[in-house]
């Protein structure tokens, strides 16, 4: 069993003074997918944009690869290995698709690396190849999600967060977005993601977290996870 | 948060300076004297040098001065010992404050008189501020004639109006058709769209008309303009053989400018009190200022010739500025030494005997061309007149009357390609 | 006939001398949703350097302009790290009062510094130069500047379009959480935005006092002439800045001379106003 490259300790977090989360510790193990799972509104994209540096935790650390990134602003993230994709894909939307990957490669000034890795994103998906000068708002609400996946790649993140894949997706779509990230999985990124399908998200899992009001109520692999009857009942509708 | 505390007291210190202005302390025996002109805004430069000689008069009346040959000089104050305290208060050149500003100075600051305002829009709210409050108005250099047409019984103008200005104009002209074959038919106006600008213009056409020239343009513009090339293309399009000018500070360097850009001059113009008669612009327009010509009340060429007791005083006031009296500036030191003679004279503060002195006497002024000022109907002195000069290599030289004349105008004015 | 190509190339010239000022408006409105409300006073300090660089150092406004650029970049830069930044995310009012705040200052310091006079450069390379083709005269100081701002709009259109640094520039505007998820330290890019604003109208300050006199008032009407380009080209559109820069021009020297020349920003912010309630994000907005 590998170490953990991320962990989270005893986070809280508020907006406003107002609190909404309230002591989560969770670790990401090299090569792992793990989800985050719970209802909406129970604090999970709240931790996703905490890990990424787009907030900042009142208490408790977040450390990455062993060197504490608790204060490090957003940007700064990515050069460390961190990629987020956000909750609704939040592409510029009125770039271009190429405009969008490059941009996800920012932090890479080599250009025959940048344009290794768009030739690698564009074999993940083909589709961003045939539409790689088309604006990006024209495009499909899945060819946008995948674009957004994409542009998360271009930084060769050690680690990958996910928030919300399945987000306005037909459920054919949903499955086709997740055995990608399995694929990106399978060659070596590490992935955090956060879902509220909870099914699905844990059949691809290989550990789960579950998220209520702020804090985690229960963990373990995703196996256990399917397999609990708190879990089936609360979540699936079982 | 010490960066934040030291940063804002650093701010205040700094804005209180800015605010300084006007602050004297108080003595006893002592007569307020609102003064209000235009401080900020485009015609401070002008109101500051108005502000500046009325500060000389000051001077010159609180403290002996036995080397001056002018009135209140030799002694101490007036009424045995009385000081003059000079409240200053800015227009920005804009009637709504200047009002505003007469209110306070009458009501809060309590003064006894106040000289203003330089522009013709800003004197006459302030001075119906004065009137109703039975308080003199002094005022200097405003020209719009209508300011003495109100029948007012606190106000009094030292400066010639825009009317007597206009039919100098006329007149001159009618004097280069007949002396130097000028030629002069038609006549454009060129003026700013404000109070004064439209008065001069109005007295300037009726002027034209009586006499029987044709009016071919007639200009008007907006002051502070980036540009002006719409109205001199106008004019140009018209080609008066003389234009009557009322461009004020920068208004007046860019139609210079922008006439020398698109290569067109018309024979004669003539500008009324405004950018020409302002040494430093003519310095800043060098060359380019040349052959223009204008109504003057004052220049320290015709000082040195024919008021040669300001010389002396001009050198209280040029320490000030940094450039001598002008036609306008001289005009409010003027302002306030009347008042403080007639205040003298009638031996008392009361306004309704020092407004009768006023009406009634004929003062002595060694800073008015023609050394007099006596005041008629409305306020208005009588004795005001100004000389035309035209304007070489930045002096202002007399061309007309031809008493006091020193050159022969250059008519028509050397086209821009032959100079 | 001649008299029609005049008006209309003295609104072209007017017309590109109003683009190269709109556009760093245009750019920090764009990018960061700011009005930045001392543009106009911008202009007018780029306008002092180039004056006191002539007459103290006799450097020609067709060289200091480099200076007068480079000066407004930094005063630019200044302005968002200790102004605009620690008002961004607070009221939305508070960046327009706190450059309110700025405009006054700088006018008054420089009415106190270097007094109300009008200052003109006499003898500069360019002044007083024209082409005379027939009965039409270009004055060569304003077609200077207007080719100036053709190549600096074209520079910055460039950079925007066609450079990482313009997408990520465009990508901050967009969406400036996610271009910090992209690497991008958004801090950093309104820190050039307000410089690059601020380089666009002291270049134009800076060339401009080849031909107009310098005084505290002068970045005035300039900077309402901007607001108005702005918001009719669209929101950090740079082309939408050179077509409503152009119109306005036209418009003002066409008015000026066939109406009356008092009537010309009366058909001006008629046009204004005619266009925002047909198109209320602009010519070019988004």
């Amino acid at each position: 069993m590998s170490d953990a490259i991320l962990k989270v300790h005893d986070i809280h977090c508020a907006y406003d003074a107002v609190p909404v989360i309230h002591g989560i510790s969770l670790e990401v193990r090299e090569g792992e997918i793990v989800a985050i799972v719970g209802a909406n509104g129970a604090g999970k994209s709240t931790t996703m944009r905490t890990i990424a540096g787009l907030m900042h935790p009142t208490q408790g650390t977040v450390s990455f690869l062993g060197e504490d990134v608790t204060r490090t602003a957003g940007y700064a993230m990515v050069t460390k290995g961190i990629s987020f994709v956000p909750e609704g894909r939040r592409l510029f939307s009125k770039l271009t698709v190429r405009e969008n990957l490059e941009l996800g490669a920012y932090t890479e000034n080599n250009r025959p690396v940048i344009e290794e890795r768009l030739e690698e994103v564009f074999t993940l998906f083909p589709i961003l190849k045939n539409r790689a000068n088309q604006v990006a708002e024209t495009m499909s609400g899945g060819e946008q999600q995948m674009c957004a996946i994409a542009r998360g790649l271009m930084s060769k993140p050690k680690l990958l967060m996910l928030d919300e894949l399945s987000l306005g997706l037909m459920p054919s779509l949903v499955e086709k977005v997740l055995e990608t990230v399995v694929e990106i999985n399978r060659k070596g990124t590490t992935i955090l993601l956060v879902e509220q399908m909870v099914q699905e998200a844990l059949e691809i899992a290989t550990r789960g977290y579950v998220i209520q009001t702020g804090r985690i109520v229960q963990e373990g692999t995703a196996r256990e996870l399917l397999e609990s009857d708190s879990v089936r009942k609360a979540y699936m509708g079982m | 948060m010490q960066k934040h505390k030291v940063l804002s007291v650093v701010s205040l210190l700094v804005f209180s300076l800015l605010l300084s202005a006007g602050c004297a302390p108080a003595a006893e025996n002592v007569l307020k004297i609102g003064v209000l002109f235009p401080l900020t805004g485009p015609c401070a430069t002008a109101g500051q040098r108005c502000v500046a000689a009325v500060e000389t008069a000051a001077e010159v009346i609180n403290n002996k001065h036995p080397e001056l040959d002018v009135p209140l000089a030799k002694q101490q104050g007036i009424l045995k010992g009385t000081k003059i305290q000079l409240i200053v208060a800015d227009t920005q050149g804009k009637p709504d404050v200047a009002k505003s500003e007469a209110e306070r100075l009458v009501n809060q600051e309590g003064v006894y008189t106040i000289i203003g305002s330089y522009n013709s829009s800003a004197s006459k709210p302030a001075s119906a501020v004065t009137e109703r409050s039975k308080k003199l108005f002094m005022c200097g250099c405003s020209s719009s004639a209508a300011l003495t047409d109100r029948d007012f019984k606190y106000f009094y103008r030292l400066a010639p109006t825009d009317k007597t200005e206009s039919k100098e104009f006329v007149e001159y002209i009618e004097w280069l058709n007949k002396n130097q074959k000028a030629g002069i038919k038609t006549i454009g106006l060129i003026y700013e769209n404000t109070e004064f600008g439209k008065h001069a213009a109005d007295e300037g056409k009726a002027a034209a008309k009586a006499a029987g020239f044709e009016i071919v343009a007639d200009v008007a513009f907006n002051p502070g303009a980036t540009n002006l090339n719409s109205e001199v293309q106008t004019l140009k399009a018209k080609n008066p053989d003389a234009v009557f000018g009322a461009c004020l500070g920068g208004d007046y360097t860019l139609w210079v400018r922008t006439m020398k850009q698109m290569n067109w001059l018309p024979n004669v113009v003539l500008n009324y009190c405004t950018g020409y008669q302002d040494p430093k612009i003519a310095q800043q327009l060098a060359a380019d200022g040349n052959f223009f010509m204008g109504g003057t009340g004052y220049s320290p060429e015709i000082g040195a010739k024919y008021m040669k007791k300001v010389a002396a005083v001009e050198k209280i006031y040029t320490k000030k500025v940094g450039v001598p009296f002008d036609s306008d500036s001289i005009q409010e030191a003027v302002a306030l030494f009347i008042l403080a003679q007639a205040i003298e004279k009638a031996g008392s503060l009361d306004v309704e005997k020092v407004a009768e002195v006023l009406r009634t006497t004929t003062f002595d002024s060694p800073l008015s061309l023609g050394g007099k000022v006596a005041f008629g109907p409305g306020g208005q002195n009588m004795k005001a007149t100004s000389i035309i000069t035209q304007l070489h290599n930045g002096k202002y030289m007399p061309v007309y009357p031809a008493s006091y004349a020193e050159i022969k105008a250059t008519v028509p004015m050397t086209p821009w390609d032959k100079r | 006939m001649s008299t029609f190509v005049q008006v209309l190339l003295d609104g072209l010239l007017a017309g590109m001398l109003y683009a190269l000022v709109a556009a760093g408006l245009s750019l920090i409105w764009g990018v960061m949703d700011v009005i930045n409300f001392a543009h106009g006073e911008f202009l007018m300090v780029a306008m002092y350097l180039s004056y006191w660089l002539g007459f103290l150092a006799h450097i020609d406004p067709i060289i200091s302009w480099v200076a007068s650029g480079a000066f407004v970049f930094i005063l630019g830069a200044l302005t968002y790290r200790f102004i605009v930044s620690r008002c961004i995310g607070k009221a939305a009012m508070a960046p327009l009062l706190a450059t309110f705040g700025l405009s006054m200052f700088l006018k008054n310091f420089c009415l106190n510094r270097f007094s109300p006079n009008f200052r003109i450069l006499q003898t500069t390379l360019l002044e007083g130069r024209k082409f005379i083709l027939g009965d039409i005269v270009i004055g060569l100081p304003q077609l200077v500047t207007g080719l100036f701002s053709l190549a600096i709009l074209f520079t910055l259109y460039y950079l925007m379009k066609k450079t990482r640094l313009g997408w990520a520039i465009q990508a901050t505007a967009m969406d400036s959480e996610a271009a910090e998820l992209m690497g991008i330290n958004t801090d950093r890019i309104y820190l050039l935005v307000f410089g690059l604003g601020g380089a666009c109208v002291g270049i134009a300050g800076g060339l401009l006092t080849s031909y107009l006199a310098v005084h505290p008032e002068v970045g005035a009407l300039f900077g309402l002439i901007a607001f108005l380009i702005v918001a009719m080209g669209g929101f950090g559109s740079i082309p939408g800045a050179l077509a409503a820069a152009i119109i306005i021009g036209l418009v003002e020297a066409l008015a000026g001379f066939y109406i009356a020349p008092v009537f010309k920003y009366v058909a001006v912010f008629a046009i204004y106003l005619v266009l925002i309630m047909a198109r209320p994000k602009g010519l070019f907005g988004w």
